[in-house]
């Protein structure tokens, strides 16, 4: 470890040297992306042309020789318990060459004892389209067919589907025992340790980092008693579906002695798909190789091999055969994750001057016949406040389990806590950016509200319901709102990187990891590149394989943050691994250098020899190449918090949205015209793919406000809108123009500085438009999503229709 | 669609490919003229061709070879219109790409699925199976179709005694020329207006549609981003690229990005 000065803080607005411990042998520190020669650079994604031409193969595309279709039996049953499962006659069916039976349930929460090592079948049923069996065939609609023809023999129980109706006594249960679920699979929920009766699980009890939650709801209760101004509202949000485009799907094939197992899968983290396998078949991990050239999008949903990866896998030992299983859309909205619905009441306690003194946070949240708490995060960390508690619980429900969504839990906990925060600006007397900037101390935020607010024309906003309505009738009222988010810093040390250079001066980086759409193929380049002084399209990037290197699973916005730096480590390695080998083959006296162009220096007794390009210093190598490797560091001067193989950095990530919308008071349709979205994510690799994913999550942000939610029958538990069409997403006429402001916010925390942005672009969206409707109607919808009747209702309710 | 098929007469079931899903009743057939001007076999020309009695037994017998003879190759298919496809497959000619194919095609396949399932094109994508996404996007004629609600039969050229001609087929494969990439597709590499690029293939179609047609008009440089919106309003895509495929298409028009 050493000392070193690096550069800290946001370019442009006082940025400057700070001290931090490198480790032994870390490349020099970076200067501002103003001096880097292709970092920081908007590069067209270098995988661009196999994407616009079809050539991009993704899992969907694989074809291997002598492929089998798999199709998957569901439960037409959101409860029930299975005796029997008989699959006699679907074998005998024309094309069916194997029929297996799912033996354990992944994705859900687990029950103590319904999940018996040894297992032939998983006897519970708790949700409608639970996956039991499947079958492969020569075709799909033979595989399909098949399906009918395996008899399952239910007892059909009672269920409930709706979170109100699951925390009324008498409930029919979801769990009758406590239940355990995976971290991994959902993003938290309210976790182990606490009580779980009927369907609710928790409540979980917690303060701000660091704060134990007793002495923290104690704080709250006093600081409520002496408040000046109190603001107090409840807020719902929906169940919302990840709806790739790409659905889930996985193809399988074992070698011929069937010990080893290759696996293509549309997936976020391809060792976590080998790892899941591994586990659920019971195979060493070194006998599994999973491999993914392209995803067609995951938002959290794309983690592990899922049960249709099991079953795939199972189906080909049986067959004999590979055998692809992709999900068709409706399956993809049942079974496969969503972003579960909460309920929230919040309580903030303020001063008149608009000083938070408390904040307190209940409510629950449901991921069906998964954990669905965990919305407290933009709660517990975003503000200064000296008193904050919260309690969250999970209530159970008999629908398809949550799974990891873009920033799990911070949209729902954005979209309550934001339209507190702009409700107390208001009772308080004060413009909610200068609320904000009296709360918080994020330096990040802070730049990003005063940019947002200028590029928005924030001066030229009307008080709530008072601006002029436009329009043929007269009915179309104009609001701006805007709401603020946090995302972390988070690190998965499992970020391993090689870089070779070959004699003939190619260059290639190889790295397990994988790319679901934010092109990190184009970013590993750009650091590789600017280390060794060479275009990007030198350097050959190969991932998404478990053969290369260990890379990060992609989720939590960890990728560009955990792998460039091994990477850069990397190509570092080997750079200084050329000059060396050049010292010997040359029998140079010292070790040549290289220049910031990419040149070799290099003195052979008094003689200063010609620069010598990366070409020429490979073609003096003695071997055929020289290999750098390379793993990602704890950050500089440390983590604020571990784990294992992961870690949380110092401070956080922020981003400041303002939106723009017009509500016609008529219909109740609303229209989102602009977002400004502020954004940071440490130091951009490249500001182009950025700005891509930040309209990506706004998007998502407005489709999350206006228009998706899915919808299950009450009475039959059945699934209404499994489709593109019933469940809406936003499509190009629904989109506002966006804005993007990006801050160069250095940390000098690794080699490459770079944080992330798929999540943080997302979590203010909804909050942000809510304001914006408050402000133009002066009625608040507390309810995503908000759909014109909502609206509607809002006003009527307000007696302003 | 195991069950409907055991039970003739039972409602015909044209599109069969994902049971799971309870599809919506098909459209009503296009007005006659449509078809004329389209020149192509629409389902209703197939079923008065066939005969209404004819046509259900088409397509609801189960498959055996007795019922699948009088479409076999080289057996004399008694006059028009008695020609009877299905229910087995049926050898077609597809204009695909500008180059005739010769493949088996089930009266049931979806253009999307012959495309690639049978000839490899795996370019073209199927995001939802029934026409909500324009993942599956191609052109028919020059006109952006979504080749999942399109059946292979409809496009095809039946050979033979056959009048019906194939019509044009323009994938995303054949849209680039050699390496030379479409003034679309290289924009939107630039522009970046794409990030996982599933939708993508179904974008480029539908953007490089517009294009032409604003060309052909020579009305190239007033293209306006409303009615990008438009073109792609049938193309979902769940990452958000709708902006910079705006700024590509802007771009283009401009003659900025994007070889001419």
């Amino acid at each position: 470890m050493s000392k070193t000065d690096v550069l800290v803080g946001i370019v442009g607005a006082g940025a400057k040297p700070e001290a931090r411990e490198l480790p032994e042998g870390a490349p020099p520190s970076w200067g501002e992306n103003a001096q880097l020669k292709t970092v920081g650079k908007a590069v067209p994604r270098t995988d661009g042309a196999d994407k616009v031409t079809g050539r991009a193969r993704y899992t969907a595309d694989v074809q291997r020789p002598g492929m089998l279709h798999g199709r998957i039996l569901r439960s037409p049953h959101p409860h029930a318990r299975i005796f029997r499962i008989d699959t006699k006659e679907a074998e005998q069916q024309p094309g069916v060459k194997a029929v297996v039976v799912l033996p354990h349930l992944l994705g859900s929460a687990q029950q103590a004892g319904d999940d018996e090592k040894g297992q032939r079948f998983v006897p519970i049923v708790r949700y409608y389209g639970q996956p039991i069996a499947a079958v492969a065939a020569t075709t799909a609609r033979e595989a399909q067919a098949a399906l009918a023809k395996i008899k399952v023999d239910f007892e059909v129980l009672p269920f409930v589907v709706d979170a109100d109706d699951a925390q009324k006594p008498g409930a029919p249960l979801v769990f009758s025992k406590p239940v355990n679920m995976a971290g991994s699979a959902g993003g938290g929920g309210a976790g182990g340790g606490v009580p779980q009766n009927g369907n609710v699980r928790g409540p979980k009890k917690s303060g701000p980092r660091g704060k134990e939650a007793p002495a923290m709801q104690a704080a709250v209760q006093a600081a409520q008693k002496t408040a000046e101004v109190t603001v107090r509202g409840s807020y719902r949000t929906q169940v919302q579906t990840h709806s790739p485009m790409e659905t889930h799907g996985l193809v399988a094939e074992w070698d011929r002695a069937g010990q080893e197992l290759t696996v293509w899968a549309s997936t976020q983290g391809i060792f976590s798909v080998r790892d899941e396998l591994a586990e659920a078949l019971e195979l060493d991990q070194s006998k599994i190789r999973v491999l993914m050239d392209y995803c067609g999008g995951g938002f959290g949903a794309k983690f592990g091999a899922g049960n249709y990866g099991v079953l795939a896998a199972m189906l080909a030992k049986a067959a004999g055969a590979p055998v692809r299983v992709c999900l068709d859309r409706k399956e993809q909205h049942l079974g496969v994750g969503n972003r579960p619905g909460s309920a929230q009441t919040l309580t903030l306690s303020a001063r008149k001057d608009g000083q938070l003194t408390a904040m307190e946070l209940t409510g629950w949240g449901s991921g069906g016949a998964g954990a669905g708490a965990g919305f407290s995060g933009p709660a517990l960390a975003m503000y200064q406040c000296p008193a904050i508690y919260a309690e969250e619980s999970d209530v159970f429900t008999h629908t398809g389990p949550l799974a990891a969504f873009r920033a799990p839990g911070h949209p729902q906990g954005a979209f309550a806590l934001e339209q507190a925060m702009d409700e107390l600006a208001e009772r308080v007397g004060l413009d909610p950016v200068v609320l904000r900037d009296k709360n918080d101390s994020h330096a990040a935020r802070k730049e990003q509200r005063q940019r947002g607010a200028t590029l928005i024309g924030w001066d030229k906003r009307h008080a709530a319901g008072q601006g002029p309505k436009t329009g043929p009738l007269g009915s179309v009222a104009r609001g701006l709102g805007m709401a603020q988010g946090n995302w972390y810093h988070l690190v998965n040390l499992n970020a391993h990187a090689e870089v070779r250079i070959h004699r003939d001066g190619t260059v290639e980086l190889l790295t397990g990891v994988q790319d679901i759409g934010g092109g990190i193929r184009t970013p590993l380049a750009q650091v590789v590149a600017e280390e060794l002084g060479l275009p990007v399209s030198a350097i050959k990037v190969t991932i998404g394989d478990t053969r290369l290197p260990p890379g990060p699973g992609s989720g939590g916005s960890v990728t560009t943050n955990s792998i460039t730096p091994a990477a850069r480590d990397a190509a570092y390695a080997a750079k200084t691994a050329l000059c060396k080998e050049l010292q010997a083959a040359l029998g140079l006296d010292a070790v040549p250098t290289f220049a910031a162009d990419g040149k070799v220096l290099a003195v052979k007794g008094k003689t200063t020899l010609p620069p010598m390009t990366l070409k020429q210093a490979a073609s003096k190598l003695r071997k055929d190449q020289v290999i750098g490797v390379a793993e990602r560091q704890a950050d500089y001067s440390g983590f604020m918090a571990g784990g294992k193989g992961r870690g949380v950095g110092y401070g956080q990530l922020g981003g400041v949205q303002f939106a723009e919308v017009e509500v016609d008071t008529l219909t109740g349709v609303v229209r989102v015209l602009r977002v400004v979205a502020a954004q940071d994510c440490g130091r951009p690799i490249n500001p182009l793919l950025v700005e891509s994913q930040v309209h990506g999550g706004v998007i998502q942000g407005v489709s999350y406000a206006l228009f998706e939610e899915r919808r299950i029958d009450r009475r039959t538990g059945k699934l209404l809108n499994g489709n593109l069409e019933q469940y809406k997403i936003a499509g190009a006429l629904d989109v506002p123009k966006i804005e993007v402001v990006l801050l160069e916010d250095l940390r000098g925390r690794s080699s490459t500085d770079a944080s992330g942005i798929g999540e943080p672009a997302t979590v203010p969206t909804a909050a942000a438009i809510a304001n914006a409707i408050y402000n133009a109607i002066g009625v608040r919808v507390r309810e995503l999503p908000i759909t014109p009747a909502r609206v509607l209702a809002a006003l009527a309710a307000a007696g302003k229709k | 669609m195991v069950a409907a098929m055991a039970q003739p007469p039972g409602p015909p079931e044209p599109r069969a490919n994902s049971p799971l899903d309870a599809r919506p009743a098909e459209p009503a057939a296009k007005p006659a003229a449509a078809e004329a001007a389209t020149g192509g076999v629409s389902r209703r020309q197939f079923l008065t061709h066939s005969g209404g009695a004819a046509a259900g037994a088409a397509l609801l017998q189960l498959p055996n070879p007795a019922a699948a003879a009088p479409a076999a190759p080289g057996v004399k298919a008694p006059a028009a219109p008695a020609q009877i496809l299905g229910p087995g497959a049926v050898p077609v000619t597809l204009l695909l790409n500008g180059k005739e194919q010769k493949v088996s095609v089930l009266p049931t396949q979806t253009l999307a699925a012959v495309l690639r399932d049978q000839l490899g094109l795996t370019g073209t994508k199927v995001g939802c199976d029934r026409g909500a996404c324009g993942a599956c996007t191609v052109w028919v004629d020059g006109t952006p179709t979504p080749s999942c609600m399109t059946l292979a039969l409809d496009v095809a050229g039946l050979g033979g005694r056959s009048e019906v001609k194939p019509r044009p087929i323009t994938t995303i494969e054949g849209l680039a020329k050699g390496n030379t990439l479409h003034p679309v597709q290289q924009a939107l590499i630039e522009k970046d207006g794409l990030q996982c690029g599933f939708c993508t293939p179904g974008m480029v179609m539908s953007c490089a549609a517009l294009y032409e047609q604003q060309k052909q008009a020579g009305k190239l440089a007033s293209l306006s981003p409303e009615q990008v919106q438009h073109a792609i309003a049938g193309n979902l895509c769940r990452c958000g690229c709708y902006p910079h495929v705006l700024s590509a298409m802007a771009a283009v028009a401009q003659g900025k990005g994007g070889a001419q």
